[in-house]
């Protein structure tokens, strides 16, 4: 009996031996050499993180090294992003990143690697839940919020100097022309969701007009042409998605049609568009306005959350959100649809900075 | 000799076995007078796995019946931190949904989401927690008790004597836990129980909160409690065989919802407001020493109103209501065939309805059982099938669903001077999607029952001297969950797909064990424990990240040990739980990574007795003296170290 015991003690003493396993990282194919004089420095990848689990985070991609830097923001500031990353961009070596959940815009210096940030709340302090920016010619960050209101910040001071009052749950915004549009979606009030764009004139600071588009209006891009282009969700039932698009001057749509819009993107004349249905891109003829279907299929990608076009280097970058709840990873094609390299990032990765060196 | 019986009566604890029944059948007819509850007590001492008594609860750093039943062996807890938030537990990798929880013969449930929050029940009036792993539980009972590989009994004290009890606790969190108790026998035939539980709280405590590198102590806010339980219990002794029982129990519950701790963000605006009701009438009647039924019909209502006042849509409101009402019927009998032999059988009609903001949805629920067993000297062989037929009914559309699931358990004691016992358990077990698995999705989905296949085995001993009496139990485990069901999020935040997509693979050790020591006239101690060593790993896809990874929330080890000293009246207690390191999602990164804790807490308690009956009982009770900053789930703090006194009168 003693030694039966005594037996049972030692399994248990070894199997408490047990320690977390370390977090290998993948291996990552090396870059091919640019032969032009432009070349890739590195890439910004926000990942938005797992709902209500703080795991928001910036990595970089080292092109040079060829190493990946999972927790950026984290390192070199010492706290985390927050809780729920929806959108990034780049202004004179400053990062803009805009955090959903914690209600928070953070200013990330790339040099300094310090961050400032300001609490998007209304005047009970509550918070906006800020969805997405737009940066305006004259240097001020447009942030659309759920509680229907787009924020006009100065960058320098991170002091708001502006609100205007928009639809219900606002997503993307363009700025045409000095004419703010943003895409309401309602996506709150479901299964009654909005399906307006708000028009405001920037010199006046007037609301002017509204444009009335499909249910669950959430995408917008403009071209150099001034047109916009509008992508609606539907309803996930019976109302389908669809791709609306409009002359920004006159306001009168031009065409519209049938399309799951993932994301729009649009390099001078070339207009790519994720589709969110076959998960490839797809380009949208600029004259016909018809779309010329799989530019690119990106076979690896299981889930793509979005993408990025490097028309310099002729390259896509394919974001792989996987199963929205590991680590996903960022997939470089050229457009011969090769894979160039893969790299692991964070959770959900969702926005992706270029940063290329002369 | 006469002890080696024992042990070996002791041993065969599986399921009733025919022989002895039929011996206590027999003083049943020469008391008379209460049919069932010795008719229960035995079964409840003949097929329990794990008991805890309502003493050894009172000396644990528990307040509701989750976090005493978390102290039987292999129980993990759900928790989402404080004196309001869910409690569920999980055992053997298995989630909340296999561990079927008995009231007082009412198995609990949740068509809503399959998760009964054990936290909101009381401990006032509790006779004992008992837990069945994979084992046939206790006879007449409803056929839904046995669809599940778990069982977790909670019982009220039997009401054979009159008491009354008034107690009082306060401390921590801001805490009023005023409670009464009242046992009384109204003539010979019938037997009264009320038990009312009341609790306000603020809910508030301190926890520790790491941003990187930099560490804050933070108030935990919005997390106040308004609770009110009461029970009431009507036992009426028809004849001298039949017995007629009501039971009614009633939750009513405010609260506020502190929400998971997010960064830079401290607003909540989360309210919780639930209602629930459990009436419960049932007729024993002991026909004679071969046979017994009971018939059952119970009623549950539960209401749940939840609203967030911080919700961006254009009411800046969300609000969600649901109703479910379930009523069911139950018929269980038992029959003795000749010396050896046993049938028992249960029979449940179901109907359930539940009416939220958006959805309607009847459903009509037919649940049988049927279970052989044969006893002779030193074997037990159980054997028992369930079925279960569910048609569901929204407006137009009817799914019907079918299936079945087997269980087997076998005992055995193979020497007949050596006080050790053989267990193996085998099962089949499926589980029914729940209405939020089925009904909340925008596209509705159809969804096959998650499976989950396990083989059981153990070793049981017990040694018994005037120095010591010890038992202890060896088991080891494997289970395969297929077809989980799980949520997916998908590109749109407000929209989640439910999938039969995972498999799980679960081994496991689990040893626990029970010491008495009766040091001398004056002093004893008792010691309890127990340790699990649990993988469970995901092997869905092996092309996925998750691929033999530990599924989330499911520590590889848990470790707990509880003990208490007893001097004439006082009483000193010291306990001490370890949750292993785990992680909060399914991928195995340290980014996800939930560090191990140890939560170490001592009691002192003193009764004083003025008379044969009357007692003052005092009791301070000083939880996680340690001050470990831990948590369960991810975000959700659990308390630091805490102190609640309480005051006891027994007249």
């Amino acid at each position: 009996m003693k030694r039966t015991l005594l037996y049972i003690g030692l399994v248990l003493v070894l199997l408490s031996c047990k320690k977390p396993e370390e977090d290998e990282p993948e291996v990552i194919i090396p870059v091919v050499s640019d032969t032009s004089s432009t070349r890739l420095k590195g890439l910004f990848i926000l990942n938005e993180g797992t709902w209500q689990q703080n795991n928001a985070s910036l990595s970089y991609f080292d092109a040079d090294m060829g190493t990946v830097e999972t927790s950026m923001f984290e390192n070199h500031v010492g706290r985390k992003l927050g809780d729920v990353a929806n959108d990034m961009l780049i202004s004179k070596g400053q990062l803009y990143i805009l955090i959903n959940n914690s209600h928070t815009l953070e200013k990330y210096d790339i040099e300094a690697r310090t961050s400032k940030q300001l609490s998007i709340v209304d005047f009970q302090s509550t918070g906006r839940s800020p969805r997405h920016l737009f940066l305006g010619d004259d240097g001020d960050l447009y942030i659309s919020s759920f509680d229907g209101v787009v924020s006009v910040i100065d960058t320098a001071s991170l002091v708001v100097k502006q609100l205007y009052r928009v639809g219900r749950n606002p997503e993307e915004l363009v700025i045409s022309n000095n004419v703010l549009f943003v895409c309401n979606s309602g996506g709150l009030d479901f299964p009654n969701y909005d399906s307006t764009v708000s028009v405001i004139d920037l010199s006046t600071q007037k609301s002017i007009d509204t444009l009335f588009v499909g249910l669950n209006v959430q995408h917008i891009a403009k071209d150099n042409q001034g047109r916009l282009f509008i992508g609606t969700n539907g309803n996930y039932n019976d109302v389908d998605p669809r791709l609306f698009v409009f002359d920004g001057v006159s306001r009168k749509q031009l065409t519209a049609f049938d399309y799951p819009v993932g994301d729009i993107q649009i390099y001078g004349d070339q207009i790519f568009i994720q589709n969110s249905s076959t998960g490839a891109i797809d380009k949208l003829n600029e004259q016909t306005l018809t779309i010329e279907p799989n530019f690119l299929a990106p076979i690896d990608v299981k889930t793509l959350s979005g993408f990025k076009v490097d028309t310099l280097l002729e390259r896509v970058y394919c974001m792989d959100a996987l199963n929205y709840l590991s680590s996903g990873k960022v997939f470089c094609y050229n457009y011969q649809g090769e894979k160039q390299f893969q790299i692991n990032v964070g959770v959900i990765p969702s926005t992706l900075i270029i940063n290329h060196k002369q | 000799m006469y002890r080696i019986g024992i042990i070996v009566f002791l041993l065969l604890s599986s399921a009733a076995s025919a022989q002895d029944t039929l011996v206590h059948l027999k003083q049943v007819d020469i008391q008379g007078n209460a049919p069932q509850r010795n008719v229960q007590n035995t079964l409840k001492s003949l097929s329990t796995n794990h008991e805890l008594s309502n003493k050894k609860v009172g000396e644990l750093p528990v307040n509701n019946i989750a976090e005493a039943a978390q102290w039987l062996p292999g129980i993990y807890l759900n928790d989402y931190g404080g004196v309001g938030g869910l409690k569920t537990v999980s055992l053997r990798g298995l989630a909340s949904n296999y561990t079927q929880v008995v009231l007082d013969g009412v198995p609990l449930s949740n068509v809503q989401t399959g998760q009964v929050d054990l936290g909101k029940f009381a401990l006032n009036d509790l006779e004992s927690i008992q837990l069945n792993v994979g084992v046939l539980g206790a006879e007449l009972q409803s056929a839904s008790a046995f669809l599940r590989p778990h069982v977790l009994s909670v019982n009220s004290a039997i009401l054979d004597t009159n008491l009354t009890r008034v107690g009082l606790t306060s401390g921590a969190f801001g805490l009023i836990n005023p409670s009464l108790d009242l046992h009384r026998s109204i003539k010979s035939k019938d037997r009264l129980g009320i038990s009312l539980d009341g609790r306000k709280s603020n809910g508030r405590y301190n926890y520790l909160l790491i941003n990187g590198v930099s560490e804050e102590w933070v108030e935990r806010t919005s997390a106040g409690l308004t609770r009110f339980n009461s029970s009431l219990r009507w036992q009426h002794d028809i004849s001298d065989s039949t017995q007629l029982s009501i039971n009614v129990v009633s939750v009513l519950n405010n609260q506020e919802l502190p929400g998971a701790v997010i960064l830079y963000n401290p607003s909540s605006g989360q309210e919780l407001q639930t209602r629930e009701w459990i009436i419960n009438a049932d007729l024993l009647s002991v026909h004679s020493h071969k046979l017994k039924w009971k018939t059952q019909l119970i009623f549950n209502h539960q209401y749940l109103l939840y609203e967030d006042s911080l919700y961006r849509n254009s009411l800046s409101l969300l609000q969600q209501e649901y109703k479910v009402n379930t009523l069911t019927g139950v018929f269980s009998g038992a029959y003795y065939i000749k010396k050896h032999w046993k049938i028992a059988a249960a029979s449940d009609v179901k109907v359930s309805s539940l009416d939220n903001n958006t959805i309607e949805v009847s459903r009509y629920e037919w649940v049988n059982h049927l279970g052989l067993s044969y006893h002779k000297s030193g074997l037990l062989v159980s054997s028992s099938i369930s079925s279960q037929s569910i048609i569901d009914k929204q407006i137009d559309d009817r799914n019907q669903n079918n299936y079945f699931s087997p269980k087997l358990s076998i005992k055995y004691l193979p020497f007949r001077q050596l006080p050790i016992a053989v267990r193996m358990n085998a099962f089949f077990s499926q589980r029914y999607p729940t209405f939020q698995d089925l009904y909340y999705q925008r596209v509705f989905v159809p969804l096959e029952t998650e499976k989950v296949r396990a083989a059981y085995i153990g070793l049981s001993g017990l040694s018994q001297s005037k120095r010591l009496q010890l038992s202890w139990n060896l088991d080891g485990f494997v289970n395969k969950v297929e077809d989980k069901i799980i949520s997916l999020p998908t590109q749109n935040l407000f929209v989640w797909s439910t999938v039969n997509l995972g498999e799980v693979d679960i081994k496991g050790v689990e040893f626990s064990s029970e010491i008495f020591l009766p040091l001398d006239s004056l002093m004893s101690m008792t010691v309890g424990g127990s340790y699990s060593y649990q993988s469970a790993k995901d092997v869905t896809s092996l092309s996925s990240r998750e691929f033999g990874n530990q599924i989330a929330y499911t520590p590889f080890e848990i470790a707990k040990l509880r003990s208490a000293i007893t001097y004439k009246k006082w009483v000193l207690g010291w306990s001490m739980m370890y949750s292993g390191f785990r992680y909060s999602l399914g991928e195995n990164i340290e980014a996800n990574l939930l560090p191990s804790w140890w939560v170490h807490s001592i009691m002192f308690q003193k009764t004083l007795n003025w008379d044969e009956k009357g007692q003052w009982k005092f009791q301070v009770k000083l939880n996680n003296l340690m001050n470990e900053q831990y948590a369960y789930i991810k975000s959700f703090p659990m308390p630091g170290r805490h102190i609640l006194g309480s005051i006891v009168v027994e007249l």
